[in-house]
């Protein structure tokens, strides 16, 4: 009959997978000396459950739209997506409403283990608030459970001039082959989209995203900060369009999507800008600061010099005009970071604040693996 | 032709930053100029030596909470009406819960003004405020229709950047509100006022570029201020070395210029193509400004084009409200998402202005006009 069909099947498979499984244990106890990576291991269970996250920084509106946009779509999205289910989530209500980055912190820093466990230690802010809240929707981050949301794509924008930017830890596979895949379908440096990783261990992560098992931010810039700008808009809802993409492939047909970005990325390496490590805890990035006006923190006492503005993922070397004062004076690059490194986040308005971590950013340009989701050094 | 002033000279200049307090390069502007006037030998301190030049952080309240305003627009609140009701306690729901600004409006026609007083002028000859906008504006100067002194000033001002430095792109703003207790702007306060508008430039942040843009046009219009000095025109006051220049750069005595569509509001500046609002949020657009007009300052638009796009994609064109063809302005400009300030996208037609009188030349009656 056709039930002992499939049991002789289902044996047949059972026997094959045991016999490949066997084949494996002499290489997994030699990868078990290898470098453990700093994300989830590479095989994992699948991903279905997406959120998708705006207004994490209230100012940032574009996010906003699109969360609102995607809302009205869900039927369309579900018959695109089938093998996802995909939500929306206004991040930080209280700071949008206001037309504010953050009340007291900034939103996007409050998620190290260290604040989401010292929180009841410390005098609550909106914002730590917020994050105990969020953690509990679509966490937990930490702990024995698994967080009940498999992604978490975060929608932002930056006054600065960085195009299309795919962020991503470094050693989370499926997201560093989701950003491969993304910024391909976007046109790569061709079309300003580019991939940015950030690297430090999941409980050092303050970021929102870093709830959910796996996550990855779309940044387009420039927009200024409480406008909404048509194209911002656009460009984010075809990356995101992409994204969504990739994960609902990964589940129909992994080794073909697989395969695909083995054809667009020769050598499985992908190129991606590694952010400088932070200097301060909680930070995400290491930054080339500015001094602060004394009678208020918030606003600088040097201008961001004309010759880098705009100038994203251009290199910077030491001795190259960096910053203007009160004075008109220049003030060169001192090498600080690196005799010749690449500027991100150049005058990004939410950086002239103390919380978020004031100045410019700064990376290089590495490799990353598709294998493994490691930057090659 | 010749200019009598029946008014003394001009004096007191004081430069304004900060009315919209999350504009920072004024506040930037004003602070560098403060450094340079306290250097007694500073470039700033010897070059106009009949001007007194002081600065003045307008909003300092938004400025270190860097927004725009605190409960409502600065910038809207110096109608001479409003000023005074408000002096006199007449509005009862005001002495209660005053607006930030109502308040500090008052402060400020103290300082400066009085902006109304029968027996004596403003203190304030001049005051130039520095503004910013999130539009792909340029360089726009913006003046009184009828403020002969200032639409000189934006002659001497543009003639000067556009002669000196070709990137510049320099245009000139004329709001009409001829009767100078209607305008409702802070540089009402004077005698006369000057507002400097560059663009763009994200909120909350400096931009290099625009500093310097903000800067040059700051430097030629006290040049010119100081060039009006009798002490600059020897022994005859009647033409001044200033007239000459005009009279050369602009051999007709007109300036072509945007006025501003009337604002259909009282205490507005300029008409506007509203968008609507989510209900769910008052300043927050329920419309995107279309990608095709965006950074198209000083373009036209014709009734049919694209104009807005919704949540859902659909497009909606231009209904031809304003008139035909217009041009725009302050095209998706972040300080126009509050009702404050007014809602939508500013309106405005190209005129030629008579630099003798400041007057608006008449159109013929085929030309395009704005419905007001």
């Amino acid at each position: 009959n056709t039930d002992g069909q499939t049991h002789l099947n289902r044996v047949e498979m059972n026997t094959r997978q045991l016999l490949v499984g066997l084949t494996i244990l002499p290489f997994l106890s030699d990868m078990a000396s290898a470098n453990v990576p700093v994300g989830p291991p590479p095989e994992c269970p699948a991903l279905h459950k997406v959120i998708v996250v705006g207004g994490t920084h209230g100012n940032e509106y574009t996010g906003v739209w699109c969360i609102k946009a995607l809302a009205r779509r869900s039927d369309e999205l579900a018959e695109s997506f089938p093998s996802l289910n995909i939500e929306t989530l206004l991040s930080h209500p209280e700071a949008h409403m206001a037309n504010k980055r953050f009340i007291d912190a900034d939103l996007n820093r409050e998620f190290t283990e260290e604040k989401l466990v010292g929180a009841k230690d410390r005098h609550p802010t909106v914002e730590s608030l917020r994050a105990q809240e969020l953690n509990k929707l679509l966490g937990p981050k930490l702990g024995s459970k698994h967080p009940q949301t498999d992604v978490i794509v975060d929608l932002h924008t930056t006054t600065s001039n960085m195009g299309t930017c795919l962020i991503v830890p470094e050693g989370d596979v499926p997201m560093v082959r989701a950003a491969a895949y993304v910024a391909h379908k976007c046109g790569g440096e061709k079309g300003e989209a580019r991939i940015l990783v950030h690297s430090m261990p999941r409980n050092q992560r303050p970021d929102v995203k870093s709830i959910a098992r796996h996550g990855l931010t779309i940044e387009v810039g420039p927009v200024p900060q409480g406008v909404l700008r048509h194209d911002a808009v656009e460009k984010t809802e075809k990356a995101l369009h992409f994204f969504l993409e990739y994960l609902d492939l990964l589940n129909k047909d992994k080794a073909g999507v697989i395969n695909k970005l083995k054809e667009w990325y020769s050598g499985g390496k992908v190129p991606v800008y590694r952010s400088a490590k932070a200097s301060a805890p909680g930070e995400m990035s290491g930054k080339i600061q500015w001094p602060s006006d004394p009678e208020n923190p918030n606003f600088p006492q040097v201008l961001v010099h004309k010759s880098i503005q705009d100038r994203d993922f251009h290199k910077i070397k030491k001795g190259d005009p960096l910053f203007i004062d009160l004075n008109g004076k220049a003030i060169p690059y001192s090498g600080s970071h690196g005799e010749e490194v690449y500027l991100m986040f150049v005058n990004e308005g939410g950086y002239y604040y103390s919380s978020s971590g004031t100045g410019i950013s700064v990376s290089i340009l590495r490799k990353v693996r598709l294998d493994d989701g490691m930057v090659e050094e | 032709s010749t200019i009598l002033y029946n008014h003394p000279p001009i004096q007191k200049v004081v430069v304004v930053g900060g009315t919209h307090g999350n504009e920072y390069t004024g506040v930037w502007c004003i602070k560098a100029l403060e450094r340079q006037l306290q250097q007694e030998s500073s470039l700033l301190s010897t070059s106009y030596p009949n001007l007194q030049i002081e600065t003045l952080l307008a909003n300092p309240k938004a400025h270190y909470e860097n927004k725009r305003f605190i409960d409502v627009d600065l910038n809207r609140q110096f109608r001479t009406e409003e000023l005074i009701s408000f002096q006199n306690g007449e509005d009862e729901e005001e002495t209660e819960f005053a607006k930030e600004e109502r308040l500090r409006a008052q402060e400020i026609n103290e300082l400066l003004g009085p902006k109304f007083h029968e027996e004596q002028y403003p203190q304030t000859c001049v005051i130039v405020d520095l503004h910013t906008t999130t539009s792909n504006m340029g360089i726009c100067l913006i003046v009184p229709e009828g403020d002969v002194l200032m639409i000189q000033a934006a002659a001497y001002v543009s003639y000067k950047c556009g002669y000196h430095h070709d990137d510049d792109e320099v245009r000139i703003l004329v709001h009409s509100i001829l009767d100078r207790d209607q305008r409702p702007n802070l540089s009402s306060i004077a005698r006369h006022g000057f507002t400097v508008e560059v663009g763009p430039v994200p909120q909350g942040v400096l931009r290099h570029d625009a500093v310097e843009k903000t800067e040059r046009v700051l430097h030629y219009f006290l040049e010119y201020l100081e060039l009006l000095h009798p002490k600059n025109n020897g022994d005859n006051g009647d033409i001044s070395s200033v007239q000459t220049m005009l009279n050369k750069w602009y051999p007709g005595g007109q300036l072509p210029v945007y006025k501003s569509a009337d604002a259909r509001k009282k205490g507005q500046l300029c008409g506007r193509i509203r968008w609507p609002c989510d209900p769910e949020n008052p300043n927050f657009p329920l419309y995107i400004v279309h990608k095709s007009l965006q950074d198209q300052d000083f373009r036209k638009i014709k009734k049919g084009d694209a104009l807005f796009v919704d949540l859902d994609g659909n497009i909606i064109p231009y209904s031809g409200s304003h008139g035909d063809e217009v041009y725009l302005i302050f095209v998706n400009e972040g300080g126009y998402y509050y009702s404050s300030s007014g809602t939508g996208i500013g309106v405005a037609v190209k005129r030629i202005i008579g630099i003798m009188d400041g007057m608006i030349v008449e159109q013929d009656e085929s030309s395009h006009s704005v419905v007001s």
